[in-house]
Protein backbone atom coordinates (compact mmCIF):
# COMPACT_ATOMS: atom_id res chain seq x y z
CA UNK A 1 0.00 0.00 0.00
CA UNK A 2 1.42 3.84 -0.63
CA UNK A 3 0.14 6.61 0.67
CA UNK A 4 0.47 10.70 -0.61
CA UNK A 5 0.35 13.34 1.21
CA UNK A 6 -0.74 16.98 -0.06
CA UNK A 7 -0.11 20.21 1.44
CA UNK A 8 -4.10 21.41 1.87
CA UNK A 9 -4.44 18.38 4.25
CA UNK A 10 -1.52 18.64 6.54
CA UNK A 11 -2.92 22.71 6.71
CA UNK A 12 -6.36 21.05 7.76
CA UNK A 13 -5.26 18.90 10.25
CA UNK A 14 -2.59 22.05 11.36
CA UNK A 15 -5.65 24.14 12.28
CA UNK A 16 -7.61 21.18 13.89
CA UNK A 17 -6.25 22.21 17.58
CA UNK A 18 -6.24 25.86 16.79
CA UNK A 19 -9.95 25.79 15.74
CA UNK A 20 -10.86 23.84 18.92
CA UNK A 21 -9.17 26.07 21.04
CA UNK A 22 -10.98 29.46 19.56
CA UNK A 23 -13.24 31.62 21.61
CA UNK A 24 -13.53 32.78 25.40
CA UNK A 25 -14.68 31.18 28.78
CA UNK A 26 -17.96 33.32 27.91
CA UNK A 27 -18.57 32.11 24.49
CA UNK A 28 -21.00 29.82 23.75
CA UNK A 29 -19.83 25.85 23.69
CA UNK A 30 -17.25 25.45 20.83
CA UNK A 31 -18.06 21.66 18.97
CA UNK A 32 -15.07 19.76 18.41
CA UNK A 33 -14.16 19.83 14.69
CA UNK A 34 -15.22 16.33 13.31
CA UNK A 35 -12.26 13.51 13.37
CA UNK A 36 -11.07 12.95 9.95
CA UNK A 37 -11.31 9.80 8.01
CA UNK A 38 -9.29 8.31 5.67
CA UNK A 39 -10.11 6.20 1.78
CA UNK A 40 -8.92 2.63 0.70
CA UNK A 41 -9.03 2.80 -2.91
CA UNK A 42 -8.90 0.10 -5.38
CA UNK A 43 -9.35 0.08 -9.64
CA UNK A 44 -11.92 -1.67 -11.26
CA UNK A 45 -12.68 -1.01 -15.15
CA UNK A 46 -16.10 -1.52 -17.45
CA UNK A 47 -16.54 -4.00 -20.24
CA UNK A 48 -17.33 -1.48 -22.37
CA UNK A 49 -13.55 -0.04 -21.98
CA UNK A 50 -12.26 -4.05 -22.60
CA UNK A 51 -14.00 -3.96 -25.41
CA UNK A 52 -13.12 -0.04 -26.85
CA UNK A 53 -11.76 0.10 -30.38
CA UNK A 54 -9.42 2.91 -29.05
CA UNK A 55 -8.13 0.50 -26.06
CA UNK A 56 -4.20 -0.67 -27.45
CA UNK A 57 -2.12 -1.42 -24.11
CA UNK A 58 -2.56 -4.15 -21.91
CA UNK A 59 -4.78 -2.56 -19.01
CA UNK A 60 -1.74 -2.77 -16.91
CA UNK A 61 -0.37 0.73 -15.35
CA UNK A 62 0.16 3.19 -12.48
CA UNK A 63 -2.93 5.51 -11.25
CA UNK A 64 -2.72 8.85 -10.43
CA UNK A 65 -5.72 10.50 -9.12
CA UNK A 66 -7.10 13.91 -7.01
CA UNK A 67 -9.87 13.91 -4.91
CA UNK A 68 -11.82 16.74 -4.98
CA UNK A 69 -15.10 18.44 -2.90
CA UNK A 70 -18.04 16.84 -4.75
CA UNK A 71 -19.04 20.74 -4.49
CA UNK A 72 -16.21 21.90 -6.70
CA UNK A 73 -17.01 19.12 -9.84
CA UNK A 74 -19.33 19.74 -12.77
CA UNK A 75 -19.36 17.72 -15.89
CA UNK A 76 -16.77 19.77 -16.67
CA UNK A 77 -14.39 18.70 -13.93
CA UNK A 78 -12.99 20.94 -11.12
CA UNK A 79 -14.03 24.22 -11.27
CA UNK A 80 -10.76 26.68 -11.38
CA UNK A 81 -9.19 26.76 -8.24
CA UNK A 82 -10.37 24.32 -6.56
CA UNK A 83 -8.29 22.54 -4.25
CA UNK A 84 -7.33 19.47 -4.20
CA UNK A 85 -7.85 17.30 -0.46
CA UNK A 86 -5.39 15.14 -1.64
CA UNK A 87 -3.90 12.77 -4.32
CA UNK A 88 -2.55 8.88 -4.63
CA UNK A 89 -0.59 7.06 -6.86
CA UNK A 90 -0.73 3.76 -7.35
CA UNK A 91 1.53 1.61 -8.95
CA UNK A 92 1.10 -1.87 -10.64
CA UNK A 93 -2.39 -1.94 -11.08
CA UNK A 94 -3.13 -5.03 -13.25
CA UNK A 95 -6.79 -5.22 -14.42
CA UNK A 96 -5.75 -7.39 -17.55
CA UNK A 97 -7.65 -10.79 -15.73
CA UNK A 98 -9.12 -9.22 -12.84
CA UNK A 99 -12.22 -7.49 -12.36
CA UNK A 100 -10.80 -5.30 -9.13
CA UNK A 101 -7.22 -5.06 -8.97
CA UNK A 102 -5.69 -6.81 -6.08
CA UNK A 103 -3.78 -4.12 -4.66
CA UNK A 104 -4.98 -0.72 -3.12
CA UNK A 105 -3.83 2.50 -1.50
CA UNK A 106 -4.61 4.18 1.20
CA UNK A 107 -4.75 7.73 1.55
CA UNK A 108 -4.05 10.49 4.50
CA UNK A 109 -6.70 11.31 6.72
CA UNK A 110 -8.89 14.20 5.24
CA UNK A 111 -11.84 15.75 6.34
CA UNK A 112 -15.62 14.58 6.77
CA UNK A 113 -17.39 15.44 3.18
CA UNK A 114 -18.57 14.07 -0.17
CA UNK A 115 -15.90 14.12 -2.49
CA UNK A 116 -14.87 12.96 -5.78
CA UNK A 117 -11.96 10.93 -7.51
CA UNK A 118 -10.80 12.26 -10.83
CA UNK A 119 -7.88 10.55 -12.01
CA UNK A 120 -6.26 7.93 -14.88
CA UNK A 121 -4.66 4.58 -15.43
CA UNK A 122 -1.33 5.38 -17.20
CA UNK A 123 -1.19 2.47 -19.71
CA UNK A 124 1.87 3.58 -21.93
CA UNK A 125 4.15 4.22 -18.71
CA UNK A 126 4.87 7.71 -19.41
CA UNK A 127 2.73 9.75 -17.04
CA UNK A 128 4.58 9.86 -14.25
CA UNK A 129 5.59 13.70 -14.93
CA UNK A 130 2.43 14.98 -16.48
CA UNK A 131 -0.20 13.52 -15.00
CA UNK A 132 -2.44 13.58 -17.81
CA UNK A 133 -4.19 11.17 -19.76
CA UNK A 134 -3.22 10.34 -23.67
CA UNK A 135 -4.47 8.69 -25.89
CA UNK A 136 -5.44 5.22 -24.99
CA UNK A 137 -5.18 5.91 -21.37
CA UNK A 138 -7.82 5.15 -19.16
CA UNK A 139 -10.04 7.66 -17.40
CA UNK A 140 -12.20 8.68 -15.30
CA UNK A 141 -16.01 10.16 -15.71
CA UNK A 142 -16.18 13.34 -13.72
CA UNK A 143 -18.80 12.52 -11.24
CA UNK A 144 -19.49 8.91 -11.22
CA UNK A 145 -16.61 8.21 -8.41
CA UNK A 146 -18.24 9.87 -6.08
CA UNK A 147 -17.81 8.93 -1.93
CA UNK A 148 -18.45 10.32 1.50
CA UNK A 149 -15.92 10.19 3.84
CA UNK A 150 -17.24 9.37 7.55
CA UNK A 151 -15.46 10.72 10.60
CA UNK A 152 -13.03 8.38 12.33
CA UNK A 153 -13.28 5.73 9.62
CA UNK A 154 -11.35 3.80 6.61
CA UNK A 155 -13.87 3.97 3.80
CA UNK A 156 -13.25 0.95 1.24
CA UNK A 157 -14.07 2.52 -2.59
CA UNK A 158 -13.64 0.80 -5.79
CA UNK A 159 -12.44 3.82 -8.92
CA UNK A 160 -14.14 2.44 -11.69
CA UNK A 161 -12.25 3.99 -14.49
CA UNK A 162 -15.37 4.01 -17.30
CA UNK A 163 -13.18 5.66 -20.55
CA UNK A 164 -10.55 4.97 -22.72
CA UNK A 165 -8.49 8.32 -23.51
CA UNK A 166 -8.37 9.86 -27.16
CA UNK B 1 -1.69 17.51 -10.31
CA UNK B 2 -4.23 19.50 -9.53
CA UNK B 3 -5.76 20.25 -13.24
CA UNK B 4 -4.30 16.97 -14.80
CA UNK B 5 -7.71 15.37 -14.32
CA UNK B 6 -9.61 18.35 -15.86
CA UNK B 7 -8.74 17.78 -19.72
CA UNK B 8 -10.08 14.05 -19.00
CA UNK B 9 -13.16 15.59 -17.69
CA UNK B 10 -13.71 17.90 -19.86
CA UNK B 11 -13.30 15.27 -22.94
CA UNK B 12 -16.52 13.75 -21.20
CA UNK B 13 -18.50 16.28 -20.94
CA UNK B 14 -21.27 15.33 -23.57
CA UNK B 15 -24.78 14.91 -22.57
CA UNK B 16 -26.97 17.95 -22.27
CA UNK B 17 -27.61 17.93 -25.82
CA UNK B 18 -29.62 15.10 -24.32
CA UNK B 19 -29.67 16.74 -20.73
CA UNK B 20 -32.81 14.90 -18.63
CA UNK B 21 -34.20 16.78 -15.56
CA UNK B 22 -36.57 15.38 -12.79
CA UNK B 23 -39.23 13.30 -13.16
CA UNK B 24 -41.75 16.28 -12.08
CA UNK B 25 -39.72 19.50 -12.13
CA UNK B 26 -41.50 21.09 -8.93
CA UNK B 27 -39.05 23.52 -7.62
CA UNK B 28 -39.61 26.62 -5.75
CA UNK B 29 -39.46 29.44 -8.68
CA UNK B 30 -39.47 32.73 -6.40
CA UNK B 31 -36.28 34.79 -5.95
CA UNK B 32 -35.35 34.11 -2.21
CA UNK B 33 -33.72 37.13 -0.70
CA UNK B 34 -30.15 36.82 1.00
CA UNK B 35 -29.65 34.34 -1.69
CA UNK B 36 -25.53 33.71 -1.95
CA UNK B 37 -24.71 35.36 -5.61
CA UNK B 38 -22.91 32.76 -7.88
CA UNK B 39 -23.80 34.51 -11.05
CA UNK B 40 -20.89 34.05 -13.61
CA UNK B 41 -19.18 37.17 -14.60
CA UNK B 42 -20.15 38.70 -18.11
CA UNK B 43 -16.64 38.33 -19.87
CA UNK B 44 -15.64 41.44 -22.09
CA UNK B 45 -16.27 41.10 -25.90
CA UNK B 46 -14.51 39.65 -27.57
CA UNK B 47 -14.59 39.51 -31.15
CA UNK B 48 -13.02 36.22 -31.45
CA UNK B 49 -15.96 34.94 -29.76
CA UNK B 50 -19.23 34.90 -29.55
CA UNK B 51 -21.28 35.29 -25.66
CA UNK B 52 -24.26 33.49 -24.99
CA UNK B 53 -25.65 34.54 -21.32
CA UNK B 54 -28.26 32.60 -19.64
CA UNK B 55 -31.31 34.30 -17.51
CA UNK B 56 -30.72 33.76 -13.69
CA UNK B 57 -32.78 31.79 -11.57
CA UNK B 58 -32.24 30.96 -8.00
CA UNK B 59 -32.44 27.60 -6.79
CA UNK B 60 -33.67 26.74 -3.29
CA UNK B 61 -31.12 24.88 -0.71
CA UNK B 62 -31.75 20.68 -1.28
CA UNK B 63 -33.31 21.26 -5.28
CA UNK B 64 -32.59 20.65 -8.78
CA UNK B 65 -33.64 22.76 -11.60
CA UNK B 66 -33.13 23.26 -14.74
CA UNK B 67 -33.72 26.66 -16.79
CA UNK B 68 -33.76 27.44 -20.69
CA UNK B 69 -33.33 30.58 -22.02
CA UNK B 70 -34.15 31.78 -24.86
CA UNK B 71 -31.73 33.26 -27.55
CA UNK B 72 -31.11 34.43 -30.99
CA UNK B 73 -28.22 34.50 -32.94
CA UNK B 74 -28.58 37.68 -35.48
CA UNK B 75 -25.37 37.99 -36.91
CA UNK B 76 -24.48 36.79 -40.32
CA UNK B 77 -23.79 33.13 -41.21
CA UNK B 78 -20.66 32.03 -39.21
CA UNK B 79 -19.00 28.71 -37.94
CA UNK B 80 -17.26 27.80 -34.39
CA UNK B 81 -15.01 25.69 -33.54
CA UNK B 82 -15.15 24.75 -29.32
CA UNK B 83 -17.33 26.51 -26.62
CA UNK B 84 -16.54 27.36 -23.27
CA UNK B 85 -18.83 26.77 -20.36
CA UNK B 86 -18.52 29.20 -17.63
CA UNK B 87 -21.02 27.96 -14.77
CA UNK B 88 -20.53 28.79 -11.09
CA UNK B 89 -20.64 25.90 -7.97
CA UNK B 90 -23.70 23.51 -7.88
CA UNK B 91 -24.01 23.26 -12.04
CA UNK B 92 -24.26 19.89 -13.64
CA UNK B 93 -23.62 21.30 -16.97
CA UNK B 94 -24.86 24.41 -19.28
CA UNK B 95 -25.48 23.98 -23.56
CA UNK B 96 -26.71 25.38 -26.35
CA UNK B 97 -29.58 23.37 -27.92
CA UNK B 98 -31.92 24.26 -31.01
CA UNK B 99 -35.49 25.82 -29.88
CA UNK B 100 -38.32 24.19 -31.79
CA UNK B 101 -40.19 26.52 -30.59
CA UNK B 102 -38.69 29.74 -30.05
CA UNK B 103 -40.00 32.97 -27.76
CA UNK B 104 -38.89 35.84 -27.58
CA UNK B 105 -35.43 35.98 -26.66
CA UNK B 106 -34.39 36.89 -23.36
CA UNK B 107 -37.18 34.42 -22.01
CA UNK B 108 -36.47 31.83 -19.30
CA UNK B 109 -38.64 29.06 -18.81
CA UNK B 110 -38.67 25.90 -16.58
CA UNK B 111 -37.19 23.22 -18.16
CA UNK B 112 -36.97 20.56 -15.34
CA UNK B 113 -39.57 18.32 -16.16
CA UNK B 114 -38.40 16.01 -18.58
CA UNK B 115 -41.17 16.23 -20.56
CA UNK B 116 -40.00 19.89 -21.60
CA UNK B 117 -37.01 18.15 -23.62
CA UNK B 118 -39.18 17.79 -26.69
CA UNK B 119 -38.57 21.23 -27.23
CA UNK B 120 -35.73 21.25 -27.97
CA UNK B 121 -32.97 19.98 -30.55
CA UNK B 122 -29.75 18.99 -29.87
CA UNK B 123 -27.40 21.06 -30.77
CA UNK B 124 -24.02 21.37 -29.27
CA UNK B 125 -22.09 18.69 -26.73
CA UNK B 126 -20.54 20.79 -24.04
CA UNK B 127 -16.78 21.99 -24.57
CA UNK B 128 -15.76 19.45 -26.87
CA UNK B 129 -13.11 20.33 -28.52
CA UNK B 130 -13.12 19.81 -32.35
CA UNK B 131 -9.71 18.60 -34.53
CA UNK B 132 -8.04 21.16 -36.31
CA UNK B 133 -9.78 22.72 -38.93
CA UNK B 134 -13.22 21.34 -38.06
CA UNK B 135 -16.28 24.20 -37.07
CA UNK B 136 -19.69 23.75 -36.96
CA UNK B 137 -22.04 26.16 -38.92
CA UNK B 138 -23.90 28.84 -36.81
CA UNK B 139 -26.79 30.01 -38.79
CA UNK B 140 -27.74 33.94 -38.73
CA UNK B 141 -31.32 34.22 -36.97
CA UNK B 142 -30.30 30.48 -35.68
CA UNK B 143 -32.93 30.23 -32.49
CA UNK B 144 -31.48 28.63 -29.65
CA UNK B 145 -31.87 27.87 -26.11
CA UNK B 146 -29.05 27.84 -23.46
CA UNK B 147 -29.98 25.25 -20.85
CA UNK B 148 -28.41 25.46 -17.55
CA UNK B 149 -28.92 22.77 -14.49
CA UNK B 150 -28.52 23.36 -11.22
CA UNK B 151 -28.02 20.76 -8.13
CA UNK B 152 -28.27 22.80 -4.90
CA UNK B 153 -26.35 20.95 -2.51
CA UNK B 154 -25.80 24.04 -0.40
CA UNK B 155 -28.05 25.04 2.96
CA UNK B 156 -28.53 28.50 1.15
CA UNK B 157 -30.60 30.04 -1.44
CA UNK B 158 -27.79 30.45 -5.03
CA UNK B 159 -28.54 32.73 -7.51
CA UNK B 160 -26.94 31.97 -11.01
CA UNK B 161 -26.18 32.80 -14.42
CA UNK B 162 -24.11 30.91 -16.92
CA UNK B 163 -22.02 31.84 -20.05
CA UNK B 164 -21.32 30.08 -23.29
CA UNK B 165 -18.48 30.78 -25.20
CA UNK B 166 -18.09 30.09 -28.54
CA UNK B 167 -15.21 30.35 -30.72
CA UNK B 168 -15.74 31.97 -33.64
CA UNK B 169 -14.09 30.97 -36.83
CA UNK B 170 -14.34 32.12 -40.77
CA UNK B 171 -16.45 30.32 -42.75
CA UNK B 172 -13.26 30.36 -45.07
CA UNK B 173 -11.10 28.79 -42.48
CA UNK B 174 -13.37 25.58 -42.40
CA UNK B 175 -11.99 22.72 -43.84
CA UNK B 176 -14.31 20.58 -42.46
CA UNK B 177 -17.71 20.65 -41.44
CA UNK B 178 -18.82 18.73 -38.17
CA UNK B 179 -22.48 18.74 -36.91
CA UNK B 180 -24.09 16.46 -34.18
CA UNK B 181 -25.14 12.90 -34.77
CA UNK B 182 -27.99 11.61 -32.80
CA UNK B 183 -30.30 8.03 -33.01
CA UNK B 184 -33.07 8.00 -30.96
CA UNK B 185 -36.69 5.66 -30.59
CA UNK B 186 -39.34 6.36 -28.55
CA UNK B 187 -40.77 3.76 -29.42
CA UNK B 188 -40.36 1.49 -26.61
CA UNK B 189 -42.24 0.61 -22.97
CA UNK B 190 -40.56 -1.26 -20.17
CA UNK B 191 -43.21 -3.06 -17.76
CA UNK B 192 -43.01 -2.87 -14.58
CA UNK B 193 -40.54 -4.53 -12.75
CA UNK B 194 -39.24 -6.22 -16.30
CA UNK B 195 -35.66 -6.18 -18.00
CA UNK B 196 -36.05 -5.39 -21.92
CA UNK B 197 -33.89 -5.17 -24.79
CA UNK B 198 -34.93 -3.03 -27.83
CA UNK B 199 -33.15 -2.84 -31.23
CA UNK B 200 -33.36 -0.14 -34.12
CA UNK B 201 -31.53 0.65 -37.08
CA UNK B 202 -30.73 3.70 -38.68
CA UNK B 203 -29.58 4.05 -42.52
CA UNK B 204 -26.69 6.42 -43.17
CA UNK B 205 -27.74 8.92 -45.50
CA UNK B 206 -24.94 10.19 -46.66
CA UNK B 207 -21.19 9.59 -46.61
CA UNK B 208 -19.80 11.02 -43.17
CA UNK B 209 -16.76 10.60 -40.81
CA UNK B 210 -17.69 9.65 -37.69
CA UNK B 211 -16.17 11.67 -34.90
CA UNK B 212 -17.52 10.59 -31.42
CA UNK B 213 -20.13 8.24 -29.97
CA UNK B 214 -21.56 8.27 -26.84
CA UNK B 215 -25.25 6.80 -25.64
CA UNK B 216 -27.97 7.63 -23.65
CA UNK B 217 -30.33 6.15 -21.32
CA UNK B 218 -31.65 7.04 -17.64
CA UNK B 219 -31.24 5.35 -14.60
CA UNK B 220 -33.09 2.46 -15.47
CA UNK B 221 -30.89 1.21 -18.15
CA UNK B 222 -28.42 -1.55 -17.94
CA UNK B 223 -26.62 -1.82 -21.29
CA UNK B 224 -26.00 0.01 -24.30
CA UNK B 225 -24.31 -0.79 -27.73
CA UNK B 226 -23.96 1.06 -30.65
CA UNK B 227 -23.08 -0.66 -34.31
CA UNK B 228 -22.02 0.28 -37.98
CA UNK B 229 -21.72 -1.98 -41.06
CA UNK B 230 -22.53 -2.04 -44.35
CA UNK B 231 -24.96 -4.96 -43.67
CA UNK B 232 -26.54 -6.50 -41.01
CA UNK B 233 -23.70 -9.78 -41.31
CA UNK B 234 -21.20 -7.01 -41.06
CA UNK B 235 -22.17 -4.86 -38.27
CA UNK B 236 -19.30 -3.77 -35.90
CA UNK B 237 -19.36 -2.98 -31.97
CA UNK B 238 -17.69 0.82 -32.08
CA UNK B 239 -19.18 1.57 -28.63
CA UNK B 240 -20.28 -0.22 -25.45
CA UNK B 241 -21.30 1.20 -22.06
CA UNK B 242 -21.80 -2.06 -20.14
CA UNK B 243 -22.67 -2.37 -17.21
CA UNK B 244 -25.17 1.00 -17.51
CA UNK B 245 -24.40 3.03 -14.53
CA UNK B 246 -26.88 5.60 -13.45
CA UNK B 247 -24.40 8.11 -13.16
CA UNK B 248 -24.24 7.70 -17.13
CA UNK B 249 -27.70 9.66 -17.52
CA UNK B 250 -25.61 13.08 -17.19
CA UNK B 251 -21.88 12.41 -17.95
CA UNK B 252 -21.77 8.85 -20.31
CA UNK B 253 -18.64 7.91 -21.32
CA UNK B 254 -17.81 8.34 -25.06
CA UNK B 255 -15.76 6.91 -27.85
CA UNK B 256 -13.27 9.38 -30.02
CA UNK B 257 -12.14 9.06 -33.29
CA UNK B 258 -10.14 12.30 -33.54
CA UNK B 259 -7.45 10.60 -34.60
CA UNK B 260 -8.91 7.50 -36.64
CA UNK B 261 -12.44 8.53 -37.68
CA UNK B 262 -14.56 5.81 -38.45
CA UNK B 263 -16.16 6.45 -42.31
CA UNK B 264 -20.28 5.83 -42.46
CA UNK B 265 -20.72 5.30 -45.82
CA UNK B 266 -24.36 5.76 -47.38
CA UNK B 267 -26.46 3.31 -47.31
CA UNK B 268 -25.15 1.56 -44.38
CA UNK B 269 -26.70 0.60 -41.43
CA UNK B 270 -26.15 1.96 -37.61
CA UNK B 271 -27.83 -0.21 -35.11
CA UNK B 272 -29.04 1.23 -31.49
CA UNK B 273 -29.35 -1.69 -28.89
CA UNK B 274 -30.55 -0.36 -25.32
CA UNK B 275 -31.70 -2.74 -22.30
CA UNK B 276 -33.16 -1.86 -19.38
CA UNK B 277 -34.25 -2.85 -15.86
CA UNK B 278 -37.38 -1.57 -14.20
CA UNK B 279 -37.69 -1.55 -10.58
CA UNK B 280 -39.89 0.68 -10.53
CA UNK B 281 -43.50 0.03 -10.15
CA UNK B 282 -44.31 2.23 -13.37
CA UNK B 283 -43.92 1.23 -17.18
CA UNK B 284 -40.90 3.22 -18.26
CA UNK B 285 -41.43 5.22 -21.51
CA UNK B 286 -40.10 8.44 -23.31
CA UNK B 287 -38.67 10.40 -21.86
CA UNK B 288 -38.97 9.11 -18.16
CA UNK B 289 -36.02 6.67 -20.30
CA UNK B 290 -34.36 7.42 -23.30
CA UNK B 291 -32.73 5.41 -25.90
CA UNK B 292 -30.32 7.62 -27.74
CA UNK B 293 -26.64 7.41 -29.51
CA UNK B 294 -25.14 11.26 -30.16
CA UNK B 295 -21.94 12.33 -31.02
CA UNK B 296 -20.14 14.66 -33.63
CA UNK B 297 -19.88 13.41 -37.42
CA UNK B 298 -17.42 15.58 -40.10
CA UNK B 299 -18.49 16.22 -42.98
CA UNK B 300 -22.06 17.34 -42.76
CA UNK B 301 -23.31 21.30 -42.18
CA UNK B 302 -26.95 19.73 -40.94
CA UNK B 303 -27.10 18.03 -37.92
CA UNK B 304 -27.44 14.09 -38.35
CA UNK B 305 -30.59 12.84 -36.96
CA UNK B 306 -32.49 9.74 -37.17
CA UNK B 307 -35.31 9.64 -34.78
CA UNK B 308 -37.96 6.76 -34.56
CA UNK B 309 -41.61 7.81 -33.80
CA UNK B 310 -41.59 11.19 -34.40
Amino acid sequence: MAAHRSLLAIALLSALPLLAGCGSDDDAQVLPAPTPGTLKFNFSTTNGVRASPNLVDPLRGTAYGAIFFERDVSLMGPRDGAPEATSIELANVDLTTADVSANSVVTIPIFPDKYVFLGMLDLDANGAVERRPESGDLATLPTTNQFTVESGTETEVTIVFDLVFN
Amino acid sequence: MTRSFKSGSALVCALAAIGCGSEDGSTPTTTAPGARDLRMEVPAADPAFLDFVGGEFTIEPGYEKMACTHLRYDGSDIAFSKLKTLQSDYGHHAVLLAAKEPLPPGTTEDCTDRASMSKYDAYTIGDQDLPPGHGIFLAGGKSMVLQSHYINTSSQPILVRDVVRMQKMAIEDVTTWAAIHITNTLEFAVPSYEKKKITFDCTVDKDVDLLMVGGHMHEWGSRFEFFYGPSEAELKSLYLADPWRPDYRDAPPITLFFTNPMRLKAGSIMRTVCEWDNSTTDELSFPTEMCTSFGYVAGSKEPVVCSIGQ
